[in-house]
């Protein structure tokens, strides 16, 4: 990085956490350290529960999934616009009238506390882990740019946003969200406008999208209903539906953050706008990796975008000729893919056709050198995957001074935001479900702030230890989205019995809850269907189970008496 | 009596159920019905998109 790219990165950074800090300087009580009071308008709202949802790896691991699979990933998000419509009716109104700290006291209320201390861990042990997913993705930044161990990466990553996070608590959060939000998306469409200016000079826009889409890159639905396809419309709608209701109605990091609303109307409202600009964002972000991967034709791309794993590899004779081999292929493929160009401009139909089989046969060739080059750094110990290396590649090597650091510095507020929204959730639980809950239950507001503080610490300590792993699991995007859904269904199916299902118990509930869970990590062991059913199958086991349950402890009841 | 306090009752429930909302709609249903027909929009947006590119 140049040393304007360094005062760019510095000083978006300061000011980010300085304002926020500014923001919350004031002396905090529990109410204020953990749901920031309720003080927030519908806009703070909207873009504070988007900054949560939108963490460093949205931005690195988004245009990165739709190089290598095309944009279809949008279809993920389908769900979202209904589940904030349930939210709205449902959710709101019960946490706010009942002025709740975390969605799980409801729940003692409507069952009982066995009920909430089990959907309160359900939410804390798949929270802490993805945490630490999140704290490993900026992590990469730092160790593909200094070549540093990921472990220290890690360390100091983590170590950073920990002390912002325990001093600002979550008025802080909220107050940097909005800033936050503006200056990541700025600098997403600033970073597609140069991807598109550093192509060859004769191709535009709608040039680049016609390349792309010749690609198989475009194609963003897919109405085949396949169980075992991970994005296709209906695993979005449906699938998708009930993860993100479990995720903004049952995730304390999104309670957290509209329960901040001023009012009822306020979060409604956040939540409203979220529904509507949550998809044309996502698609944005990946149409930037789709343009990426159209500049790529043009430029050589590495066979290996992480550049500690090709350390790894370069020197043997296997990866030369590999390299050597990608090298024919991309300059064969560059002259394919600049005459396709042409033929597309001239609308000659049959030429396209015959050059568009060309050009996906040389893709096809260079994919398999892409996976023989992984191969080889797996059998050398590395990590294979580096869907998360290729946006970041891209912009380190081909942008301009000062925006390579303003990037830089997107991904790093991007991670502060939604980190920090998880770190402070957790807290939020832990103190307020569990230790003031049962273990120290009268105590001053001062000491619930102290422990708060402690706990916000410890959880950020336990998040680092979990980062340190992170890189075993692929694509991060799709794995904290897998991890979700492992355990959002029941927790989801826990909250739709007590909205839904007055006749069901907290007895019934409680061992059907359990039962799912064993019944969903089942499923998931066994590969028996793509993860975003898994949220589904959680629900509805648990609701299933218990209207059973409760039938069967119902005639119990009547035989006993 | 009886019926007149029902109607009070009942439009100051939609008073508080019109605080708050947007200008361009009259009530939290039109909302809601605003936001499907967005996402349906935009199903059919990334269709054409897809089968325009393609």
């Amino acid at each position: 990085m140049s040393l304007l790219d360094w005062i760019v990165l510095a000083v978006t950074l300061t000011f980010i956490v300085g304002y926020g800090i500014y923001r919350s300087r004031r002396e905090q009580n529990l109410e204020s350290y953990l749901t920031g009071g309720h003080t927030l308008p519908w806009w703070q709202v909207c873009l504070s529960v988007m900054a949560t949802q939108a963490s460093a790896v949205t931005f690195l691991s988004g245009p990165g999934q739709a190089y290598t699979d095309g944009m279809r990933f949008v279809q993920f998000y389908f769900g979202l616009p209904l589940a904030m419509v349930v939210i709205s009716i449902t959710f709101i109104p019960i946490f706010h009238r009942l002025n709740v700290y975390t969605a799980y006291e409801y729940l003692e209320t409507r069952f009982d506390l066995r009920t909430r201390t089990l959907t309160a861990i359900l939410f804390l042990v798949p929270r802490w882990l993805s945490t630490g997913i999140s704290i490993y993705a900026p992590s990469i930044i730092l160790s593909t740019i200094f070549g540093w161990d990921i472990v220290w990466t890690n360390i100091a990553m983590g170590g950073i946003l920990l002390i912002y996070t325990v001093v600002g608590g979550s008025q802080a959060v909220s107050y940097t969200h909005v800033q936050q939000m503006f200056i990541v998306l700025g600098g997403m469409f600033l970073a597609g406008c140069l991807v598109v200016r550093l192509l060859p000079e004769n191709m535009g826009f709608v040039d680049t999208l016609e390349v792309a889409g010749k690609m198989n890159k475009l194609q963003t639905i897919n109405w085949e209903f396949d169980l075992n396809d991970r994005y296709n419309v209906w695993s979005g709608v449906i699938g998708g539906f009930f993860l993100q209701l479990s995720y903004f109605g049952t995730d304390q990091s999104q309670v957290g953050r509209y329960l901040g609303g001023e009012t009822i109307s306020q979060s409604r409202l956040g939540l409203l706008m979220n529904g509507i600009i949550k998809i044309p964002m996502q698609f944005l972000i990946l149409l930037v990796g789709a343009l990426v991967f159209v500049f790529y034709q043009f430029h050589q791309a590495p066979l290996v975008f992480n550049e500690t794993a090709l350390s790894k590899i370069e020197n043997t004779v296997d990866y030369q000729v590999l390299q050597k081999k990608n090298t024919q292929i991309f300059t064969e493929k560059k002259q394919a893919v600049t005459q396709l160009q042409q033929a597309l401009e001239k609308k000659d139909a049959a030429q396209v056709n015959l050059l568009q089989k060309q050009v996906l046969n040389l893709t096809k060739q260079s994919t398999e050198l892409r996976e023989k080059t992984q191969k080889l750094v797996r059998e050398k110990g590395g990590d294979a995957n580096d869907t998360n290396y290729i946006f970041l590649t891209f912009v380190v090597k081909y942008l301009p001074k000062g925006v390579v650091g303003l990037l830089i510095a997107i991904i790093f507020i991007a991670s502060m935001g939604s980190i920090a929204s998880a770190i402070n959730s957790l807290t939020s639980s832990f103190v307020v479900d569990i230790y003031r809950r049962m273990w120290v239950t009268q105590a001053s507001e001062s000491h619930y702030v102290k422990v708060s503080k402690i706990s916000t610490a410890v959880w950020g300590v336990l998040s680092i230890a979990v980062a340190m792993y992170a890189s075993r699991v692929g694509s991060l995007l799709e794995a904290v989205n897998i991890l979700g859904s492992l355990f959002y269904g029941t927790v989801l199916g826990v909250f739709v019995v007590a909205f839904y299902f007055k006749q069901i118990g907290a007895k019934a509930t409680f061992w059907a809850a359990v039962m799912a869970e064993i019944g969903v990590v089942v499923c998931w062991l066994l590969n028996l269907t793509a993860f975003l059913w898994l949220n589904v199958i959680g629900c509805v086991a648990v609701v299933a189970m218990g209207l059973l349950l409760e039938t069967i402890l119902g005639k119990n009841k009547v035989v006993n008496g | 009596m009886g019926s007149l306090r029902r109607r009070l009752h009942s439009e100051t429930i939609m008073e508080e159920e019109k605080e708050g909302l947007p200008p361009f709609v009259r009530s939290w249903r039109q909302l809601y019905g605003l936001v499907i027909a967005n996402l349906i929009l935009m199903i059919m947006l990334f269709w054409w998109f897809t089968e325009a590119f393609s």
